[in-house]
Parts: C-alpha cells; sequence; structure tokens
C-alpha cells in the first residue's frame, strides 16, 4: 500500500494530539457511521507473533490471564474469553497423510497453521438475540456491542454463541467479548489488533471491499497452486449458514474449520423458537383436555 | 512470479482442496481433527439454582393450566383442585423468579429483564411471560378466595376470566424452559428440538398433579377428585415415558448422547433417579393403590414425592449433560455439520 498524501503532514515522531481520522492513514480506512466494517483475517499471512493479543490487551486495558503452559503448541493462551479477545491458535503438523513425521518441509506455511481468532460480529448475531436485556446491540458500525451498564449477567448469550466467544466475568458479573474497538472507531481509528498486526494478516475495513479483497486472494492462492484456500464467514461460505448470513469478521483457511476449532456449519439458534414454543403450548392443551376427561369421566 | 510458484508447488506434493463433508462416514459422528480437543464452545453455567426454577416454574405453570381446567369442569367437588392449583401458580410465581434472580451474576439489574422485549430471545419471552402469569394468578387465586368469604357470584366469574390468560400464560411458563435450553448451540439441547420442551410439559403436569394431590390430601381429598388427579398421574406418566423414549433415540440417532446416556454419574441419575424413581416407581404404586381397591393416603403420598424428586433430577441431569455437551468438541462438530 502506497503512503498516502495525507501522511506527508505528520512527521514528527510526537504527536501533540491524534491524528483525525488516522484510520485513513494507516489503513486506507473512512470510518463513518451507517456502513458496514469488520475484519478480514488471513490466516496465510499469520506469523503468530501475537501482536494482536497483546495490542489488545494493552488498548482495552484487559488484565492478564493465569499464567500456565498449556503443552499445545505455542498457544498458552488455549482460548478467547471475557479478558482475551484476540487469540492466536497454532496448528502444528505433527504427522503427514501417512502418520509419519514430515520429512519435507514446504515453502509455504511449513507444517504450521497459525490463526488469529475472535469475535465473529456475525449478522444476525445469536448473542445478541438471544440477550434479554438488550445490553447487546449493534453499532452504528454494524459490529456487536455489549453495553456492560445494562447487562445484568444472566449468561444466556454465552450458551448462544456458536464460536464461544463471548463469557460472562465473574469478578464483575457482565458479559464481555471484542467490541471491533467500538471506540476506537468512533474516534477515526483502525481497531488495534489490526493496526499492530505487522503481516496484514488482519485487516480491518468496509466489509464490501475486504469481501472483494478476500476473494481476490483466494483466486491469487488458487492459481498459484494452493487450491485448499478458501473463506470462512463470507456469504455463502462455509461458517455463514444455518441463518447466519455473513460475519463481519470472516477468515481466509487452508484447512478443514474443525482444525482450527470452527464449526463447519454453525446455526442460528433462534430459528428453534417459534417449534419449540408451538410443540410445547399443544402438550399443554393436550394435556389439558386429558385433565378434563379424567376429572369428569364417570365412576 | 507467479508462473515459478505455481510450477514449485507439485514438488511438495499437491494440495487439494478441503472438502468440508463429514470426514466419516453418513450421520457418524465427527472423527476429523480438533484443537486439541479443546471445547469450540462455552458451557452454560446454569446449576441448582436454575433447576430449582425450572422445577418450580413448571408446577406452577401446569398447576394453572389444571386449575382452571377443574374450574371449566364446574363441579363442585372439583373445588380442592382449583384452590390447590391456584395457590401453586401464585406461590411458583413468586418463589420461580426468586431463583432466577438469584442465578444472575448482577442480581442487582433483574429489572432490566422488562427493560425491552425481543422476540428472539426464549429469556425475554420468558421474563414476559412470567410477569402476565403471576399478575393474572394473582388476580385468579384473590377472586376465587374473595368468592368463598363473600360468597358474591361476581367473584367466582372474575376468577373464571382471569383463569384463562393465567392458565395459557401458564401453558407456555411449563414449557418455555425447554425451547430456552434448545435455542442455544450446546449440542445435545440443540438435537433435542422439539422434544425437550414436551417433555417439560409432561413433566411439568405430572410434576403439579402431584403437588396438588399433596396439598389436596391436607384438606381431606374426595374419593372423585382422589380419582381425577391418580387418572392425570398416569396419562402425564405416559406421556413422560414415550417423551423419553423420542428423546433418547433422537440423541443416539444425531450421536450426541454420550453426555446424558452414557456418562457414569449423569446416566445413573437420569435413569435411576428420574426413569424409575420420578416416572416408573409413582405409575407403580398408584397402580397397587388402584388394584387393592384402597384409598391409601401413604400410597398416594410416596407416589406424588417419588414424582417430584424425578421431576427435580429430570431438570438437574439435563443441565448438566449440557454443560458437558458443550465442552466435547467432537459432539458439537458432529452438530454443526451442513
Ligand atoms: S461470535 Fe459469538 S459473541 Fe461474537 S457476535 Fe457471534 S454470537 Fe456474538
Amino acid at each position: 500500500m502506497s503512503v498516502p498524501a495525507r501522511a506527508q503532514e505528520y512527521t514528527q515522531s510526537i504527536l501533540a494530539r491524534a491524528i483525525p481520522n488516522e484510520s485513513e492513514l494507516t489503513c486506507g480506512v473512512t470510518i463513518e457511521p451507517g456502513k458496514s466494517y469488520g475484519f478480514f483475517t488471513d490466516t496465510t499471512l499469520c506469523i503468530g507473533c501475537k501482536a494482536c493479543e497483546v495490542a489488545c490487551k494493552e488498548w482495552n486495558a484487559l488484565p492478564a490471564e493465569e499464567f500456565k503452559i498449556t503443552g499445545q503448541s505455542y498457544d498458552n493462551t488455549g482460548a478467547l474469553s471475557a479478558t482475551t479477545w484476540r487469540h492466536v491458535s497454532f496448528v502444528e503438523k505433527l504427522r503427514d497423510d501417512k502418520g509419519d513425521r514430515p520429512s519435507l518441509l514446504e515453502p509455504f506455511q511449513s507444517n504450521w497453521l497459525m490463526m488469529s481468532d475472535v469475535c465473529k460480529h456475525c449478522s444476525p448475531a445469536p448473542c445478541l438475540e438471544a440477550c434479554p436485556t438488550g445490553a447487546l446491540f449493534r453499532t452504528e458500525f454494524d459490529t456487536v456491542g455489549v453495553q456492560q451498564d445494562i447487562c445484568n449477567g444472566c449468561t444466556y448469550c454465552v450458551t448462544a454463541c456458536p464460536f464461544g466467544v463471548v463469557e460472562v466475568n465473574e469478578t464483575d458479573g457482565k458479559a464481555h467479548k471484542c467490541t471491533l474497538c467500538y471506540d476506537r472507531l468512533k474516534g477515526g481509528f483502525e481497531p488495534a489488533c489490526a493496526k499492530a498486526c505487522p503481516t496484514e494478516s488482519i485487516q480491518f475495513g468496509e466489509l464490501s471491499t475486504l469481501h472483494e479483497r478476500a476473494r481476490m486472494r483466494v483466486e491469487t492462492l488458487h492459481s498459484r497452486g494452493r487450491t485448499d484456500a478458501y473463506l470462512y464467514g463470507a456469504p455463502d461460505a462455509p461458517g455463514a449458514t444455518g441463518g447466519i448470513s455473513h460475519l463481519n469478521a470472516f477468515f481466509l483457511l487452508t484447512d478443514r474449520p474443525e482444525t482450527y476449532n470452527l464449526p463447519v456449519a454453525p446455526k442460528l439458534p433462534s430459528r428453534r423458537i417459534r417449534r419449540g414454543l408451538l410443540a410445547g403450548f399443544t402438550t399443554m392443551l393436550a394435556l389439558a383436555a386429558t385433565a378434563f376427561v379424567a376429572f369428569t369421566a364417570g365412576e | 512470479m507467479d508462473h515459478l510458484e505455481t510450477q514449485n508447488a507439485p514438488a511438495y506434493g499437491r494440495r487439494t482442496p478441503v472438502s468440508l463433508q463429514r470426514p466419516s462416514a453418513r450421520l457418524g459422528a465427527y472423527s476429523g481433527a480438533t484443537y486439541y480437543e479443546r471445547p469450540a464452545l462455552k458451557p452454560s453455567d446454569y446449576g441448582q439454582l436454575v433447576a430449582a426454577y425450572l422445577f418450580i416454574g413448571g408446577i406452577a405453570g401446569a398447576a394453572q393450566v389444571i386449575a382452571t381446567t377443574a374450574d371449566l369442569a364446574n363441579r363442585s367437588e372439583l373445588k380442592d383442585i382449583v384452590r390447590s392449583g391456584r395457590y401453586l401458580a401464585v406461590a411458583g410465581s413468586i418463589a420461580g423468579p426468586a431463583f432466577l434472580i438469584a442465578d444472575l451474576r448482577t442480581p442487582e439489574r433483574w429489572y432490566n429483564m422488562l427493560r425491552i422485549f425481543r422476540a428472539t430471545s426464549t429469556m425475554s419471552i420468558g421474563a414476559w411471560t412470567l410477569a402476565a402469569f403471576g399478575a393474572t394468578s394473582g388476580v385468579a387465586l384473590a377472586a376465587d378466595i374473595l368468592a368463598d368469604a363473600t360468597e358474591r357470584p361476581a367473584f367466582r366469574m372474575i376468577a373464571r376470566i382471569f383463569g384463562l390468560p393465567a392458565a395459557a400464560t401458564g401453558a407456555i411458563v411449563a414449557t418455555y424452559t425447554g425451547t430456552l435450553l434448545s435455542a442455544t448451540s450446546t449440542p445435545i439441547w440443540a438435537e433435542a428440538h422439539p422434544i425437550l420442551p414436551v417433555l417439560f410439559g409432561a413433566s411439568a403436569t405430572a410434576t403439579s398433579t402431584a403437588a396438588i394431590s399433596l396439598l389436596a390430601q391436607r384438606s381431606g381429598v374426595s374419593f372423585r377428585q382422589h380419582n381425577g388427579l391418580r387418572r392425570l398421574a398416569f396419562v402425564t406418566a405416559a406421556a413422560e415415558w414415550l417423551s423419553t423414549r423420542m428423546l433418547e433415540r433422537r440423541l443416539r440417532l444425531r450421536r450426541v448422547a454420550q453426555p446424558l446416556l452414557a456418562s457414569p454419574a449423569v446416566a445413573k441419575t437420569y435413569r435411576g433417579g428420574y426413569l424409575v424413581l420420578g416416572i416408573v416407581a409413582p405409575a407403580v404404586i398408584e397402580g397397587l393403590g388402584w388394584v387393592m381397591r384402597r384409598r391409601s393416603r401413604t400410597f398416594s403420598v410416596a407416589a406424588a414425592v417419588a414424582t417430584l424428586a424425578g421431576g427435580y433430577l429430570l431438570r438437574s441431569v439435563l443441565l448438566s449433560a449440557g454443560k458437558t455437551s458443550a465442552l466435547r468438541p467432537v459432539d458439537y462438530f458432529t452438530n454443526a455439520q451442513p
């Protein structure tokens, strides 16, 4: 990407105040309410540096997790949680197709898969649909946020999320998850993780632009012989299934989604409500009729 | 550049496009790779407080349905059933939400449950239904009591009129909790759709029949009332049994049954506690009473207590099975296939 002309205006290394619409300089995106924004996470570019995890923790002032060694490759973070909103997963190919240790190292992605996971900002979002208080809401940037001053910690969003993202923090009793840096977007800044990513594996932008860019990237990879590359969470792709039309944070993957701990075909849980309620009500109606007969039958 | 890389690629073994079919036989459990067997979902945190609510809410809702049905039968000898049912409904609509609120992580903000209405949230639908149920049940009970105290027929009429919306909302209160669990991403609950609300309805009616008969025993139940309740108990036990057969069959077919039917502690409680103690034992005890042609109080009380205990265990066992289910990535990846 070429350096935007406006960048020439800011040559000093310490700035007196924030640059207006800084996102135009850092990622070429103008952030305006009413438009759809999201993340395109290209796993073929991820080097597993965890800069996104650190940037997220720093910007959002999230506390550290309890320190532990998981023994699961370089992944000591483990999973997304109430206090971890970016999580880099590490998949090591320790066996080849025959079950032996691989003896050939490929020049591309060698025997590693790495992915920076995040809240998918689903559209429609199961967590938001499940929230009875309205604490979970869709922002003016078409992302999903939680209002901690409204959440009463019913934990229903936790069971609704098909990606195991949102969690209620036992310390404050409220639900927490990635906000897609709602505060930064309001101030015209690119989200912290995307800005910190040194390889552009995490790209922030307007959704339609990202979709187009992602499709081109898949085509390029295919033409270079990487025919296993595909999109996850783009419209009509795996991940955007069962009533979920697309994920505002979508991915480019090169192995089955489950390898990265993602479901192939997540479903919108709210689709089961109507028939469920009807089944229950009909049951009670039938039992009431039975009760009527039981009470009035002759001796 | 592009052309060079295309030439190089085959030397390292060609990559094939990723097949998104289930890597095992059709309808088999997912048998492909997982991410270090780490959970792909966050489990629900519902424990005994929620189990108690599911149990109490079920009794309260179904008790109002039974009371209103008995009221519409319009027979003076069913009076105790009507009154007991209405009492249970009001008591449950006070006690039930108390358990729900106690389970919130920020209980002092319970009123935010009524801040908005969201038709895509079973929790929201339940909160509002519960509120309407409590209000109409309260009026129906008060009018019923006043009718007795003042002997004015107008009160009886009010009780009967308010009994209708109370019973309608009661039918939802007794069963929406099944949908509440099914409308989540937890594999075992999601696959139990829409059997769970049917099972919850049958169990709610069985437990409330038991509770009503316990209450009615105290006020000296008539022979006719007793027989009516006993017949209802048989029918609900049969309905429950049938629903559990359907549920088990479905869970096995979808390969997500392990947490309920095969994990040692839960499976034991489910079979021994719920199926045997909660459904079979009461039917056998009541059957014996019938065969012996006795109106034995001990028999009825024993059957009712067993039914109630079973009903509670069902809720508690389903909640812990859900927790285990969400933690098993294989179950979720089996459930989340195209
Ligand atoms: S990934 Fe989960 S938490 Fe994020 S928007 Fe979707 S349902 Fe909500």
